[in-house]
């Protein structure tokens, strides 16, 4: 029955129907080859950039601009999300701003970041920066509103100052959202970064794939989707999820 | 008479209207001495006020109407150095280990002496030594309690406020912190002002036991404990006198949670 047949499926089967979709879409006319590719050749020129080590300078220098940005933003981030938790007047007043910022979809300021910043290695940490700063903020400030009001009165009574409280209080509550804002921006870092290559660049993932636009290499394309896919798979799996379970149990109370 | 170390005169606490929730009243025209090295009780039915009444003497909260003061000294919204508070919420640091989070006052305090030391003591006496480089959460309900406990006594403070403390415990483990709480306050010559619901809670435990009435709390009667110490919680529940109290006190008590309980119904069903 059907619920039977489901139950017999699996996950790869349905990767598998979709790239034997893809194959026969191209091979009985229904898609054109030249645009669309092949899934076989977009496997073999994987396998080959990854044997001759051609990808690995690529996506190093993705890797660095995300980087950068990434951590340049997370802290500008905490920084101003303390800045508004302690000095409400100050968020009050930047509120507008922040939804804006919030708001607007962030990652079409590329060509702005490649006029202002050129086409080097700035305009894609400014713009990662710029996408990794709303998110850290928001999710921080909604965290730090909500870090346990009893364990806060409790340090108070203990003799914590504001320095202490902010010290051993709110700065390792903080950690634990500001963790899984890092999850959450992630994958939006390295859509700025490779968007912003896409525009102007000299390197990276993004540079090959917009040659490959300009090339109408389609497998080119293919490529640097499938190796961002796997390095951003990559940080999540080997950095962020275990990040995210040693503090997980921080939250139960 | 000596003057008692912490005294409330016509305390009210107001909380304003705001964001759509009318104004409330938690507390009104409080009148209530406390001596020193007193175990006081106070109880009364959900909801009316004593938390609040604990949050004003503490200092994390300020009486819109009346005075309060400690040891001479007017209270109003600013931290005392001689207060320990244990919450009915487990307030330790869950990021921090067992040892870490009875020195913290220590530290927050800038009190000398070896911390590792004073904080490993405590633990000790709270029975639980073997345990410090544990984090909270690998500790049962009874034992995050002990941990609160020593982390309160370490500093030594004047004045222990306790709201519900062992509330969320099993009636043995809480039996057992309760024994232990006794036992501390008598070596350590504190003023224990005890919050709770349990009536037989607070005879067992307190000198005196105060009752008050349903929403907004005022003192309805105050009740004097006469049964010998040290006591055990446990016995004490049998002993005749025990049975006579908590008689009178329920007959006090009663007529504020049917009247509690009528008010929660009003506002649910409007």
């Amino acid at each position: 029955m059907v619920s039977r047949r489901l139950s017999a499926a699996s996950p790869a089967l349905v990767v598998l129907a979709l790239l034997l979709a893809w194959d026969f879409a191209t091979r009985f006319g229904l898609a054109d080859p030249r645009y669309l590719s092949r899934p076989l050749d977009v496997a073999a020129l994987v396998w080959q950039w990854t044997r001759t080590g051609y990808i690995v300078p690529r996506m190093l220098a993705t890797f660095s601009e995300v980087g950068i940005g990434y951590v340049g933003g997370t802290l500008a981030g905490m920084a101003v999300a303390f800045l508004f938790f302690f000095v409400p007047r100050v968020a009050e007043l930047c509120d507008p701003l922040v939804v804006l910022l919030n708001a607007a979809p962030r990652a079409i300021l590329a060509p702005f970041a490649v006029l202002l910043f050129g086409i080097g290695l700035g305009s894609k940490v400014a713009l990662v920066m710029l996408v990794v700063f709303a998110i850290t903020l928001l999710s921080l400030s909604t965290g730090l509103k909500e870090v346990d009001r009893t364990i806060v009165d409790n340090a108070r009574v203990m003799g914590a100052g504001r320095a202490d409280l902010t010290r051993h209080v709110y700065l390792p509550a903080a950690l634990v959202w500001v963790v899984s804002a890092m999850r959450i921006s992630i994958g939006q870092a390295f859509t700025a970064a490779i968007v912003c290559e896409l525009l102007g660049s000299t390197d990276g993932l993004g540079w090959i794939i917009a040659a490959g636009q300009s090339a109408v290499k389609p497998d080119w394309i293919m490529t640097g989707l499938f190796f961002a896919s796997v390095i951003v798979l990559l940080v999540d799996i080997v950095i962020l999820a275990p990040l995210e379970r040693r503090g997980s149990h921080w939250l139960v109370f | 008479m000596t003057e008692p170390l912490i005294s409330l005169r016509g305390v009210a606490r107001r909380y304003p209207a705001s964001k759509g929730k009318s104004s409330f009243t938690a507390v009104q025209g409080i009148d209530l001495d406390i001596a020193e090295g007193s175990f006081v009780a106070v109880v009364g039915p959900s909801g009316c006020g004593k938390s609040t009444i604990l949050n004003m003497i503490a200092g994390l909260d300020a009486p819109s109407e009346g005075r309060i003061t400690v040891a001479g000294e007017t209270v109003s919204g600013q931290l005392r150095n001689d207060v320990g508070y244990l919450f009915q919420k487990d307030a330790l640091l869950p990021w921090k280990t067992v040892q870490a989070n009875v020195e913290l006052p220590l530290v927050f305090r800038r009190l000398g002496g070896d911390h590792r030391q004073i904080a490993r003591e405590w633990l000790a006496r709270v029975g639980l030594a073997g345990f410090e480089t544990n984090f909270p959460h690998q500790l049962s309900g009874g034992m995050r309690k002990r941990v609160a406990l020593a982390a309160t006594f370490v500093y030594g403070p004047r004045i222990l406020l306790m709201d519900e403390p062992f509330s969320a415990l099993d009636v043995q483990t809480r039996n057992m912190m309760e024994n232990e709480l006794l036992e501390l306050w008598q070596q350590n010559n504190k003023t224990v002002v005890f919050v709770t619901h349990d009536l037989e809670e607070a005879i067992a435990l307190a000198d005196h036991v105060v009752v008050l009435t349903a929403n907004p709390g005022r003192v309805k009667k105050r009740f004097r404990v006469t049964l010998d110490r040290p006591r055990n919680v446990n016995d004490i529940r049998f002993d005749d006198r025990f049975r006579d109290l908590h008689a009178e006190i329920w007959e006090a008590l009663r007529e504020e949670v049917a009247r509690s309980y009528a008010l929660q119904r009003e506002l649910v069903h409007g």
